[in-house]
């Protein structure tokens, strides 16, 4: 456990007097992806996006750049919103809602460089977005939406990657493309999570799997989550599986 | 008349060549901030900030204070009290808009009422680009500029924001602070216009050359210049329209605006049946 | 141009009926005990307070409609003026369209109220309203304007004295005596006027809007108004260039702006022809508060005299 990159200790969000999130700890370690499982409104994108820094929350979270594949002296965590989150309607191009990653921290008032061009463009042929790179981002399928989100995420060049429910409404062929490539990310050394509703995929994927409804129900190898007596089933989670 | 006639004759008054650049002027910053409003859905919040702007107005004659400013306060209360509608009141948002910006607008009627010239700050408040000065055209130039260059300068953080709100906070952008700049910027441009041009030439002008622009490019910065090019062009045209058909300025120019909006549905329609066959 | 709507107008005025004509009335009532024997008159506006004063002195008490600053021209009546109305013995105004909300109030009065039109009044006849330049003029339509040539205004005088006589016959007497006075303040006016304008290289006059058309026809002057009957009838940009080729094919001097309105219109066309601009007061407002303390109808037409002698480069 001494190798995780980002770590939350006692994590709880409340939204008003609800308790989206209840003392969770969990950690993420280099090389790993992670499905995070639960049933709707069981808190999976409260819990990413508290992790993302995007909420308030009590608790913990820390990151820890020893940890990384490539330290560089700061975890970089990118985080990939449900895909009904952007303005499709937005008059850009595929090309420049990627660059959009490139924008750190303190410069960001500055246009793309020359680098920018060069890890935008690595990340939208690493998703396949090369010949669609001109598009207006509203022309996109959902598949290609999705590599969109991804692409951007990638032109962050992060160390842990967060995705919120990628798979919702992909057909078969893009959800395993997409697995596939997150798959390759995680060999690559990045820290995937992904917040999932199939659990034959989180099985078939995922090294570990995290099964959450407020709290932590459950957090090990998939296949012992989400076995027929484990913790899951009595959610009625394994049903689906 | 020929041609030439028709564009230079009504150029020989010097109130004709104020009127004219204050209208140009108008013309290029409203549509290049218009685009930020459309894109962002927020349409019916610059419409309404136009009548809130009349109680910022109100107030700031009767302390005797800047009109520019108090417009400005007035476009910023709003946008707080919609703000604490949407969030603390839980009120849709567009009910917020509506409720907020109508209760300012009559605030501002009151307050018109009961100042000591009610007479003369209608005549402030709604412009005339007849009768713009000197003065106000160092102001509706300094404007665009400002809007321009904000544009140009910011444009990633601009795009970023409005693409995708929440992913831009995950980079540490302040989406806060962007979206007050974009609801102060949206009204420097109502509370400016609105005392030169007119109110109506002001709003029109922020959202429909923005719109037609959107309809016919999908490329930010292509949209950019064609919106600043056809509000422009539409306060140029209708200025000289006006002028010609002895009609009032204001109404000519946002007719026209609108009429753009109408063209490029068409433009665009035809593109598509082509593409089709 | 976009105005305060006019249900929006009238909202705020039904509220104030609501929120004050309650404590007006009552306050109408209590002060009224110091003269208990005093008429109580409705006036719409200045000029007509003015004479309303003028002929009744101290037998009556004057209550204008119309607030300082107010727009008269279409005016919408707040609760303050209704209650007013609705206590009214005479109520004086000007119909003709001038304020249509006063004719509506009026009309809606008991029998019981003494009210008279002044515009229909003997020795009253209307001019036609003024044509804007290059447009022809509304059919039917007559100009209010009415209290800015002196003459008419005695005639105003006669039938305001009338109206009082009949309301109170105890001190007929009283109102006549006055009105004699008043009279002659007004022909004193009209020679002292006559006498300034008689001999003037310039006869146009450049004025903010079509307020002078009674003055310039008395006078023997051609109006070229800027806006139209009312101050909100501004002119399109076609109309502004042919007023600034008329008025310097005329060699006018002097644009003439008003009290109470924004000089911006007067200043286009005064730089586009290099004149000067000089006030030329429309007496739409009471001229102690729009002008300063002390100015009257009677202090303020003369100094318009003076004005326009300076301006109409006159002998």
């Amino acid at each position: 456990m001494s190798s995780a990159i980002l770590r939350c200790q006692r994590l709880t969000v409340r939204y008003g007097p609800t308790v989206a999130v209840e003392a969770v700890d969990l950690a993420l370690t280099a090389g790993e992806m992670v499905a995070l499982v639960g049933r709707n409104g069981a808190g999976k994108s409260t819990l990413l996006r508290a992790l993302a820094g995007l909420t308030g929350h009590e608790g913990t979270v820390v990151r820890d750049p020893r940890a990384c594949q490539h330290p560089r002296g700061e975890v970089r965590v990118a985080y990939v919103p449900q895909r009904a989150t952007p303005r499709w309607d937005m008059p850009i191009s595929v090309r420049r809602a990627v660059t959009a990653g490139r924008l750190p921290p303190g410069r960001r008032w500055r246009r793309a460089a020359r680098t920018d061009g060069r890890v935008g463009g690595g990340a939208l042929a690493r998703l396949d977005l090369t010949e669609l790179a001109a598009r207006p981002v509203g022309a996109l399928s959902g598949g290609q939406a999705q590599r969109l989100l991804l692409a951007r995420a990638l032109a962050q060049e992060p160390d842990v990657l967060l995705l919120d429910e990628p798979c919702d409404g992909l057909d078969v062929a893009s959800v395993a493309a997409l697995v596939g490539t997150l798959r390759q990310l995680a060999d690559a050394g990045m820290a995937v999570c992904c917040a999932m509703h199939e659990l034959r995929l989180a099985r078939g994927a995922c090294n570990r799997v995290i099964a959450i409804d407020r709290s932590v129900l459950a957090d090990g190898p998939a296949d012992q989550v989400l076995s027929p007596g484990g913790v899951a089933a009595l959610f009625g989670l394994a049903g689906a599986a | 008349m020929s041609g030439i006639a028709w564009l230079v004759e009504p150029m020989s008054y010097p109130f004709m060549q104020r009127a004219a650049v204050g209208t140009l002027a108008v013309g290029v910053a409203a549509p290049v901030a218009g685009v930020w409003a459309t894109s962002r859905r927020l349409v019916y919040l610059t419409d309404a900030m136009g009548h809130a702007i009349l109680a910022g107005v109100a107030a700031a004659a009767l302390l005797g204070a800047s009109l520019l400013v108090g417009g400005l306060t007035a476009a910023l209360v709003m946008a707080l009290l919609v703000a604490l509608l949407v969030v603390r009141a839980r009120l849709p948002e567009d009910s917020a808009i509506g409720v907020a910006g109508q209760g300012l607008f009559a605030l501002g009627v009151i307050g018109v009422s009961v100042s000591s010239q009610p007479r003369a700050l209608s005549h402030v408040l709604f412009g005339n680009p007849l009768t713009i000065s000197s003065a106000d055209v160092a102001a509706v130039i300094a404007l665009s500029v400002i809007v321009v260059a904000a544009v140009a300068v910011c444009l990633p953080v601009l795009v970023a924001t409005t693409f995708d709100p929440v992913h831009a906070r995950t980079l540490a952008v302040r989406t806060g602070l962007v979206d007050t700049a974009v609801i102060v910027g949206l009204g420097l441009v109502v509370v400016v216009g609105l005392t030169t041009v007119g109110v109506l030439m002001a709003l029109t002008l922020c959202i429909a050359p923005a719109t037609a622009a959107r309809l016919l490019s999908a490329r930010v910065t292509r949209v950019l210049f064609l919106a600043g090019s056809l509000g422009a062009s539409a306060g140029l045209a209708g200025l000289l329209a006006s002028y010609h058909l002895g009609l009032p300025a204001g109404p000519v120019v946002a007719v026209l605006a609108v009429a753009e909006v109408a063209a490029a549905v068409l433009a665009r329609t035809c593109l598509r049946r082509r593409h089709a066959n | 141009m976009v105005r305060v709507p006019e249900p929006v107008r009238r909202l705020v005025a039904a509220l104030s009926v609501l929120l004050f004509a309650g404590p007006l009335v009552a306050c109408g009532r209590a002060s009224a005990e110091g003269g208990d024997q005093a008429v109580r008159v409705v006036a719409n506006f200045y000029p007509v307070e003015f004479l309303a004063r003028l002929v009744g002195g101290d037998a009556v008490t004057v209550t204008g409609l119309t607030p300082a600053g107010a727009e008269p021209h279409d005016l919408a009546l707040d609760g303050k003026a209704m209650a007013a109305l609705a206590d009214a013995d005479v109520v004086l105004y000007l119909g003709a369209g001038f304020q249509p909300d006063v004719e509506r109030a009026v009309a809606a009065l008991p029998e019981s109220v003494h009210r008279v039109d002044l515009l229909s009044a003997p020795g009253v006849g209307l001019l036609p309203a003024p044509a804007a330049l290059g447009k022809e003029p509304l059919a039917g339509g007559n100009d209010p304007h009415v209290w800015l040539d002196p003459v008419r205004m005695k005639a105003m005088a006669a039938a305001v004295t009338d109206a009082y006589a009949a309301v109170d016959p105890g001190a007929g007497e009283r109102y006549r005596a006055n009105l004699a006075a008043a009279q002659g303040d007004l022909d004193g006016l009209d020679a002292t006027l006559r006498g300034q304008l008689a001999s003037c290289r310039q006869k146009t006059i450049v004025t903010s809007h079509a307020a002078f058309g009674y003055l310039a026809d008395r006078y023997g002057l051609r109006q070229v108004p800027i806006a139209g009957l009312s101050p909100d009838a501004e002119p399109d940009a076609k109309t502004l260039a042919e007023i600034t080729d008329v008025a310097r094919a005329a060699g006018v001097g002097t644009v003439f702006f008003e009290e109470a309105l924004p000089p911006k219109l007067a200043e286009t066309v005064a730089a586009a022809i290099g004149a000067r601009i000089d006030l030329l007061a429309a007496l739409e407002f009471d001229p102690s508060e729009a002008i300063g303390a002390g100015q009257d109808y009677l202090s303020v037409m003369r100094a318009n005299g003076q004005r326009l002698h300076a301006g109409l480069d006159c002998a």
